[in-house]
């Protein structure tokens, strides 16, 4: 996800299932850390009162969450990492929900202890890891880096579980393990850390056999110092931690599996087992009841250990004290742990969350004690939850985007796609109903107040055909403009698949595949073509494939015989096969024109067939970006596993790919406003992101004079330029080999996300050629030619309703009364009718989104009725600042004058949203500032390949132009300067992106709103407009002006035909590159006050020659 | 139900299968049974699936060495159960359509059929790896067993391998030199064991799909379809890392080999000039063995470090230390391990048992994902 897309979360009034795999609190018991098998984290704000209300989701890992475990010194760095099944790692920090760090290495852990000495080591500390693999790792906190291993010298196996010791008696940190097959094995830690940075072999101090196998637990009784507690699935053991010797075995009723178990304070345990249960016992030693015995023991032990070890292991016999349990259901499966806080205000708690999502927790108190009569006493549960139970709480929240249309409302959604070049909506059913609906309007009606009043008179079509619940829907004209433009194809439960006619509303034709529900349905290629036509690829849950002509209206291959699900479809264009990867690891190759298995293969002889014909498309019945994204993974998973056998297994290829979470990837976004239907794996439920494209928001309201006429030709429509660009791209080609040279580059294009091309289609083929290098981009660029991409035309209203849609979501409503009413009546925008939902992206695979009751999450607001949509009580800190760096004299040019309203509109939301385009891209500047001139280079040259000018993403060199040109020219530089320096310290401490757009909008719209009632009548409204004109222009003006000379000029001369001035533009152009690379290797803050005065001088040389506008 | 059988006719059978098997509660249930009567949408791939199973199945006995009863008769006691339980549907629920009473039964009753089924066939395959038992009266040194390593081209290399469970704790390879009719002969240290980390991977693997399962008996009840599905997925998940642990031997470096504690095991240590490398490929143990020789620094030779490989050929250069080397010959010999065997037949067979509960399951994913059972 590009940082300039924000998103809003429709979630629906089902929340989306969350099976608890992984939980933890906080150390400042604030947030509850939770994990689930479909692959995503959940934040729950945990109150004072031991209140739960859950807090954000955050989406990263393709695989089921198997561990979690904190990462820093909680109080320094609120940051907490998770491992996934496919060997995914992610850092968050728990207080924004924003990945700090990923990796993917090729270990699955199973449990992580974090481990940091202070006096000893330098950086974050350790993340000591355990899982499918032999021994210990040592996986730099920070880096995510492998820094080393423990071995063992006897036999080494998988660690089960482990924990970390520190004695205050001997001053040592030790590491204890207990393996698979039963060896406890214990490592020096403290001592060992200087052989480990010097890499040298440190094996296990000593080790044990315990005679049991399935550990869950082990934990060192840091009050006695003598305890040791080992929880196995089927026992429990109490060890003496001085020499191992067994003290006492408690064995599990039948049917009974312990899970875990925790030290609550000296001779105290507690031991939870799978179905929820747990017992808290007081450990009784016998012998301190024997006085006479006393004495002899009190000694203790390694001199009469060796004598008569035998009586020494019945010393201690568990009391039962009390007990929790859950009411319902003992069946399902539980992940429980105990917390242990002496201190006040904090609690001793034990917490448990179910595969069913819920989350419930024990307050145990101080001192535990069984009833009078000696019967164990039980605890009640003080608090449970659910994410359901937050989406029933704030159901205001929690709109689906179909609930207005009448009848929609009641059934479930089961399919959707969105048309962005029609703005329609398209859901499939549970009742088989096709709903077709503008997504803006929809969006509208659901989130904003009188939005209510569209409710049932917007337009929108239903479409009936089906009987059985819609599962899969393709609108073929965006993958393809050569296919008509009302074709709609839509797969059902019953294997009936329709060809419709969404202008008409009819039904061209019905396949009868007879083969299950239609999990998915897919275009062939562009290069792909059986008889100058592209083919429909229907995958089906009995794992069969059916190929559907459609202008012959016939099924042309139905290929049956795959034993397991099919996970791949490949396309040889030459020879017409079919290549069809199955989750075992098999292929078959099948041929088209007469419908034969050709071949049949496994394991080797498979991987190479799926892996070789790469030239093909790669496809994946999910949904087609991830599964690129996913093979990438895998194949560096596995070169980094080639390496580094002595450490780990090998991944298991294709499994990877299996266990990927559906949540589509917004990289196959483009155009200012898309909705993005995500849906949950394992389940039907399924809810919508409406993503806005700041920069392209901005970019399409500008109104440039060629823009007016033709949206599409405004920047590059003209043939000269073409030609111009194509002389620029063989230079780029150029400029990047270079860069390959030095390296880094080839990494960082698998990296940064695809500037994108109108052509959805082109996605996936971009994906290909973007990590392929140059020899594969001429060769599509080729077939690019062959193919015209669909013209791109966004309707300027829908655009300005994205606008205003936009600023609706996120401007925080209440904060005052009189300036909501001057927003809605001068902007036009519609007040929110509750908090929506915000998202938030990390980088490119990470992002959070805010669940419905997010926003009584924050501890310090109180839930004020008046107040909607404040994301924090900073927000209103924070634009209190921004509003007093901005000069007074500002204030008068930027208040958009409302002599016609009508006029000036798009204007002002131009104007609003430039400031917070660039006001966020400032913010996540250090990030892109990190990769220096390398990325900008790499930023041209995607473009150009791409041809998508109007996505592209502003660069540094360019936005730093504008801020000193666009705007020196008509305020201080002092102001700009400030805001710099203010936005570099909020970036500095932290501030979330969304909170910086909140303050920011908060604060410009307030200005703007009181010049606005203070001066209604304006002296001069034109010159003013143009001047926000002028400075978008430039914005725009600079982003082609980084592709080289030759662009710049033909450009120039072509927006604005006056102009004949070419030498000073070229000169220009040369002294921006030039003055970059010098900067290229300054920190950022160096770089920002330094281009300060060279930029001005710079821009007036080309900028009074360029641009229209008289002002400059 | 046929391939070949029209579509049409396939279904209407389908349809009235809930129906028939409550009349005819007798009716024995077997995989094949379950198959012609799962619903119209399962049957294609469990009539494709049918035939395999049997055969792979019987692959299973047939290279197992006879203590496959145990499996077969606990593949029968499912069977019985399963045909039980349509008996006792009088606990049937008023007002169920009978795809909804089908899809309780399938639930209740058959999931556990499937999974008991699943782990008779998983206990067979750990005790293929000689798995330490919780039961600690049958804990012991695992049994040795004796490979003669060798090959059909070639004659120089001669390797006695003694596998241990997962560690090879003796090994006596012969060398032949024609060049100078040396005989060169390595052994293992006394003290020490070499542990094959694939079989180690796989045991454990099987280890953990047979505890996901082991808390899944009877007196469980799965209440949703996607509980089961959830559960045959992370199943699955450990059975195909352990099978593709075997299938797939690690790519390395020959630095990496050079490096690797194998070389050190060897008494009298190696020559400088050979490199020995041990892993497994499904079924068999192989050893490679390459002798190397030194290129000289002012070699005309261009100097390319092979990448990693599964066997490196002749002419593969790498440098260790501060020498460059090249592979002159390379040996491989090897030997089929038949208990390898078993377990990958019975990876194999349990995947597709796991498939085909999954495709039973999803035959009703109308139903599962929003009614609880």
């Amino acid at each position: 996800m590009r940082s300039s897309l924000q998103a809003v979360a429709l979630w629906g009034k089902k929340a989306p299932p969350h099976s608890i795999t992984a939980i933890m609190i906080t150390d400042d018991q604030q947030t509850i850390v939770t994990g689930s098998q479909e692959g995503q984290l959940c934040l729950w704000n945990l109150s004072s009162e031991l209140k739960i209300s859950a807090k954000e989701l955050l989406f990263g890992h393709s695989a089921s969450v198997t561990c979690l475990a904190k990462a820093r010194d909680f109080s320094k760095q609120p940051y907490v990492v998770s491992a996934a099944e496919n060997g995914e790692m992610c850092v968050w920090n728990v207080t924004n929900g924003q990945c700090v760090e990923k990796a993917t290495l090729a270990y699955r852990h199973t449990a992580i202890c974090y481990y940091h000495c202070s006096f000893r080591m330098t950086g974050e500390g350790w993340l000591l890891c355990c899982g499918e693999y032999q021994d210990v790792l040592i996986i730099d906190a920070k880096s995510l880096a492998v820094i080393h291993t423990f071995l063992s010298s006897q036999s080494p196996d998988w660690i089960n579980c482990m924990c970390i010791v520190h004695s205050m008696r001997i001053q040592e940190d030790s590491l204890l393990v207990v393996s698979v097959a039963g060896e406890l094995k214990v490592w020096d830690l403290s001592s060992s850390i200087n052989s480990i940075q010097e890499k040298q072999d440190v094996y296990e101090k000593e080790s044990k056999f315990l005679d049991s196998v399935n550990c869950r637990t082990i934990r060192f009784c840091t009050y006695t110092e003598r305890l040791l507690l080992v929880v196995f699935s089927k026992c429990w053991k109490i060890y003496d931690y001085c020499d191992f010797s067994l003290l006492r075995t408690e064995v599990s009723r039948s049917g009974q599996f312990f899970a875990g178990g925790e030290v609550l304070a000296a001779h105290r345990i507690i031991i939870w087992t799978e179905d929820g249960h747990s017992y808290i016992y007081q450990l009784l030693n016998r012998w301190a009841q024997m006085r006479a015995a006393y004495k002899t023991f009190s000694g203790l032990s390694k001199s009469i250990y060796p004598a008569d070890g035998r009586v020494l292991k019945e010393t201690i016999y568990p009391h039962l004290l009390c007990s929790t349990s859950v009411q319902e259901n003992k069946s399902l499966s539980f992940v429980m742990g105990y917390m242990n806080e002496r201190k006040e205000p904090f609690y001793k708690v034990l917490f448990s969350g179910e595969v069913s999502g819920r989350i419930t927790l024990w307050h145990i108190p101080d001192v535990p004690v069984s009833k009078f009569d000696g019967s164990p006493r039980e605890i009640p549960i003080t608090a449970t939850w659910t994410l359901q139970d937050n989406f029933d709480k704030h159901h205001t929240m929690s709109q689906s985007i179909i609930d207005h249309v009448s009848g929609a409302g009641t059934v479930g959604v089961t399919s959707s796609e969105y048309v962005p070049s029609l703005d329609k909506l398209i859901c499939g059913c549970e009742d088989g109903t096709i709903f077709i609906t503008q997504a803006l309007n929809a969006a509208k009606a659901e989130l904003l107040e009188g939005g209510s009043l569209l409710k049932g008179s917007l337009p929108h079509k239903v479409l009936k055909g089906h009987h059985h619940s819609v599962t899969s829907l393709l609108y073929p004209h965006g993958l393809s403009s050569k296919l008509d433009q009302s074709w709609l194809v839509s797969g059902d439960q019953d294997s009936c698949v329709i060809l419709w006619n969404i202008f008409t509303e009819e039904i061209l034709h019905k396949f009868f595949l007879e083969a299950g529900p239609v999990t998915s349905i897919l275009m062939s290629p562009e290069n792909f073509r059986l008889r100058s036509d592209q083919v429909i690829c229907c995958v089906c849950s009995d794992h069969s494939v059916a190929l559907l002509h459609l202008e012959g209206k016939r099924c042309l291959l139905h290929a049956r015989k795959h034993l397991f699900p099919v996970r791949m479809i490949k396309w040889h264009p030459v020879e017409n096969f079919l290549i069809v990867g199955c989750a075992d690891d098999s292929a078959y190759i099948w041929e088209i024109e007469t419908g034969t298995l050709e071949r049949h293969e496994t394991g080797e002889r498979a991987r190479i067939i799926l892996n070789c014909c790469d030239d093909s498309q790669l496809l994946k019945p999910e949904s087609i970006l991830p599964a690129a994204s996913e093979t990438h993974k895998h194949k560096t998973v596995e070169q980094r596993s080639s390496s580094s056998y002595q450490l780990g297994p090998i991944p298991c290829p294709g499994l990877q790919v299996e266990s990927s979470c559906k949540v589509a990837d917004a990289r196959s976004f483009s155009g200012p406003f898309n909705v993005l239907p995500v849906k949950i794996k394992w389940s039907n439920i399924g809810f919508h992101i409406l993503l806005f494209d700041l920069e392209n928001l901005v970019e399409l309201l500008l109104p440039t004079p060629i823009c007016d006429v033709d949206p599409s030709n405004s920047f590059y429509g003209s043939e000269i330029l073409r030609r111009a660009k194509s002389t620029v791209e063989k230079k780029t080609l150029t400029l990047k080999r270079n860069k390959t040279a030095c390296g880094s580059l080839s990494a960082e294009v698998q990296a940064k996300p695809v500037v994108e091309n109108p052509a959805q289609g082109d996605n996936t083929v971009k994906f290909l050629e973007e990590s392929d290098g140059i020899k594969r981009q001429k060769k599509m660029k080729n077939s690019k030619k062959m193919h015209p991409k669909p013209s791109r035309k966004v309707d300027a209203n829908i655009t300005i309703d994205a606008a205003k849609l936009f600023l609706s979501c996120f401007l925080p409503w209440g904060v005052d009364k009189e300036l909501d009413n001057l927003c809605i009546k001068h902007l036009n925008i519609l007040k929110l009718q509750d908090s929506v939902s915000l998202g938030l992206a990390s980088n490119e695979d990470c992002f959070s989104l805010m669940l419905p009751g997010w926003d009584i999450c924050n501890a310090e607001m109180k839930k004020d009725d008046s107040k909607v949509n404040l994301f924090s009580e900073k927000v209103l800190d924070l634009s209190n600042k921004y509003t007093s760096t901005l000069p007074n004299q500002v204030g008068m040019p930027r208040g958009l004058k409302s002599n016609c309203d009508s006029l000036q509109e798009p204007n002002t939301l131009v104007y609003l949203l430039g400031r917070l385009f660039v006001v966020s891209r400032l913010v996540n500047m250090p990030l892109e500032f990190a990769c220096g001139t390398a990325r900008s280079f790499k930023m041209e040259s995607v473009h150009n390949k791409a041809k998508s000018p109007g996505n592209e993403i502003l660069n540094i060199s360019s936005f730093y132009g504008y801020l000193r040109n666009g705007k020196n020219e008509s305020h201080t530089p002092e102001a700009d300067i400030s805001l710099l320096k203010l936005i570099s310290c909020w970036r500095d401490q932290s501030v979330q992106v969304t909170e910086v757009i909140q303050a920011v909008l908060l604060a410009e719209v307030q200005q703007h709103m009181k010049t606005l009632s203070k001066t209604p009548v304006s002296s001069q409204p034109v010159s003013m407009t143009e001047d926000i004109h002028c400075e978008m222009r430039q914005i725009l003006q600079k982003t082609e002006w980084t592709q080289g000379e030759e662009i710049q000029l033909q450009c120039a001369t072509d927006t604005w035909p006056l102009q004949t001035a070419v030498s000073p533009v070229k000169h220009d152009s040369n002294s921006n590159s030039a003055n970059f690379q010098d900067t290229e290797d300054m920190p950022d803050r160096c770089v920002l006050e330094e281009s300060e005065s060279p930029g001005k001088q710079r821009h007036h040389s080309w900028i009074t020659k360029v641009c229209s506008c008289k002002l400059c | 139900g046929g391939c070949g059988a029209p579509r049409t006719a396939r279904r209407r059978v389908a349809a009235t299968a809930p129906r028939r098997r409550q009349l005819d509660p007798g009716r024995p249930l077997g995989r094949s049974a379950a198959g012609e009567g799962l619903g119209p949408d399962a049957a294609g791939a469990l009539t494709a699936g049918g035939p395999r199973l049997g055969r792979a199945a019987g692959g299973g006995d047939g290279g197992g060495d006879g203590s496959d009863g145990g499996r077969a008769g606990g593949a029968g006691e499912a069977r019985g159960r399963a045909a039980g339980a349509p008996g006792g549907g009088g606990r049937l629920t008023a007002g169920l359509s009978p795809q909804e009473e089908e899809f309780r039964w399938l639930l209740h009753d058959e999931v556990h059929a499937v999974l008991r089924q699943l782990q008779d066939i998983l206990k067979e395959a750990s005790l293929r790896f000689t798995l330490p038992s919780s039961g600690t009266a049958t804990e012991g040194p695992a049994k040795q067993e004796n490979f003669i390593l060798g090959s059909c081209s070639t004659d120089q290399v001669k390797g006695v391998l003694t596998l241990q469970g997962d560690a090879l704790s003796q090994a006596d390879v012969n060398l032949k030199i024609p060049r100078n009719n040396q005989l060169l002969h390595f052994a293992f240290r006394e003290d020490k064991q070499w542990k094959l980390q694939q079989i180690q991977d796989a045991r454990n693997h099987v280890s953990q799909a047979m505890y996901l399962l082991a808390n899944r008996d009877e007196s469980y009840q799965f209440r949703t379809g996607a509980e089961v599905l959830k559960l045959m997925d992370a199943v699955m998940l450990q059975l195909t890392r352990a099978r593709n642990r075997l299938t797939t031997p690690a790519t390395l470096t020959l630095p990496e080999i050079a490096a690797s504690g194998l070389t050190r095991m060897f008494a009298p240590a190696l020559p400088s000039d050979l490199l020995v490398n041990v892993y497994i490929n499904l079924n068999k143990l192989c050893l490679t063995v390459y002798q190397l020789h030194a290129l000289q620094p002012n070699s005309t030779k261009n100097f390319r470090p092979a990448g990693g490989a599964v066997l490196h050929s002749p002419g593969a250069m790498f440098e260790w230390g501060s020498q460059r080397l090249e592979v002159s010959h390379v040996h491989k010999v090897e030997c089929v391990i038949p208990w390898l065997n078993d377990a990958l037949v019975f990876f194999t067979v349990s995947l597709q048992l796991c498939q085909q509960l999954k495709d039973k399951i999803s035959v009703f994913s109308s139903y599962w994902s929003y009614r609880p059972f």
